[in-house]
């Protein structure tokens, strides 16, 4: 495909028809073209989002994700029990979204939520006021203190989640280091 | 959503690629994982959602990792989401190992071109065969839903244009765009069906 003298009307129906075809050949050379047209790019990605909102459930496409998630973890009779690491701002930002902790603040707080979902900063082990004061010095980050209070307390609870993981884990090494020596 | 507000670099101010394609990624971030999750469910439509939710997760990753990695190419000036897209794009097609049928025009519509149809149905008659057709039209038109025979009726028997149209029903151009989109799709759909009749 190169023709470059499309009007916006052939543009669209082009996009409508290969986003509904999954037609993603079309879909990468229109994107580029949207590159170099940016009122092209605002038309694509309202399209986007309307298109979007067709499919998704009410409360966005995440919240699908989340429910299977749970209902597997629930179902699981053995838990899986993965190495934790470190509770990062992106796991706090992630938490809130999913635990719907963000509702009644205001959008700029959501918005800082969304930058934080790919910040890979540790959280600090203590988490007092002034801990995590300091930390959001070095993060340049501005919320509402609302926020923040919400945002502790996810992170507390996420950490302690990890000791738990931890400890678990722990405990089945020692007890398959005992079974294999017993053998 | 505006051009400017995909662009994030100052135009004053020269940028660092990576620096404005970092900033552009988390301020677009939600943005951009519902557009990979649309184009993937489009691209993989027998998914379960699970197996969605990885290959979401995998190519948003995979297209971050890409487009980090070309961002010396990148210009700041312009927007970063269709930079973005264009790789998640091509990193989903990279994943399709069956064949993929794209549904051609002539696939789905029999190669009907329902614009001059439509646009043909809002002249006045003038007897013979065409008047007949506009009157299948007009009478295919009354048997969707009403949203669809409003907009299209708008449209072409109004002649109203599209920013008249979105403002009217308080939507965005894009959101215009799709629901004319669909509305056509309902009117092919009924029109095929009424034709296949006996």
């Amino acid at each position: 495909m190169n023709d470059r003298s499309l009007t916006i009307d052939q543009y669209s129906d082009r996009f409508m028809k290969a986003l509904d075809a999954g037609d993603l050949q079309s879909l990468a050379w229109l994107w580029d073209e949207a590159y170099q047209q940016p009122e092209l790019a605002a038309l694509f990605v309202d399209m986007m989002n309307e298109a979007a909102r067709e499919i998704e459930p009410e409360d966005g496409w995440r919240s699908e994700i989340d429910k299977v998630q749970l209902l597997i973890a629930q179902h699981l009779s053995t838990p899986i029990v993965e190495e934790p690491g470190p509770v990062t701002a992106a796991d706090v930002a992630a938490r809130l979204q999913a635990d719907r902790m963000l509702s009644g603040l205001p959008d700029d707080d959501v918005q800082t939520n969304t930058r934080l979902l790919v910040d890979a900063t540790p959280v600090p082990e203590h988490l007092g006021a002034p801990q995590l004061e300091r930390w959001l010095t070095g993060l340049n980050i501005s919320a509402s203190p609302r926020y923040w209070k919400q945002f502790r307390k996810a992170a507390v609870l996420l950490q302690m989640s990890r000791c738990q993981q931890g400890a678990k884990l722990q405990a089945a090494r020692r007890a398959v280091k005992k079974d294999e020596r017993s053998k | 959503m505006t051009a400017t507000s995909l662009r994030l670099h100052d135009p004053g101010v020269p940028a660092d690629p990576a620096a404005a394609l970092r900033a552009a990624m988390q301020k677009e971030y939600s943005t951009f994982e519902r557009g990979v999750y649309l184009q993937a469910r489009r691209a993989f439509p027998g998914l379960h959602v699970r197996e969605l939710a990885s290959v979401v997760e995998e190519t948003v990753s995979e297209t971050v990792h890409r487009a980090l990695r070309a961002a010396l190419k990148y210009d700041p000036d312009r927007p970063a989401l269709p930079w973005l897209f264009s790789f998640a794009a091509n990193v989903l097609l990279e994943r399709r190992t069956a064949p993929h049928r794209k549904k051609t025009a002539a696939q789905t519509d029999l190669g009907l071109d329902f614009d001059s149809m439509l646009a043909s149905a809002s002249r006045e008659s003038d007897g013979g065969e065409s008047a007949e057709e506009r009157q299948r039209v007009r009478a295919v038109l009354q048997l969707l839903p009403e949203e669809s025979r409003q907009l299209l009726e708008m449209k072409y028997f109004d002649q109203l244009d599209n920013a008249a149209m979105a403002t009217r029903l308080q939507i965005s151009d894009g959101a215009l765009r799709v629901r004319v989109h669909r509305a056509k799709e309902k009117f092919r759909d009924v029109w095929l069906a009424a034709r296949a009749a006996p």
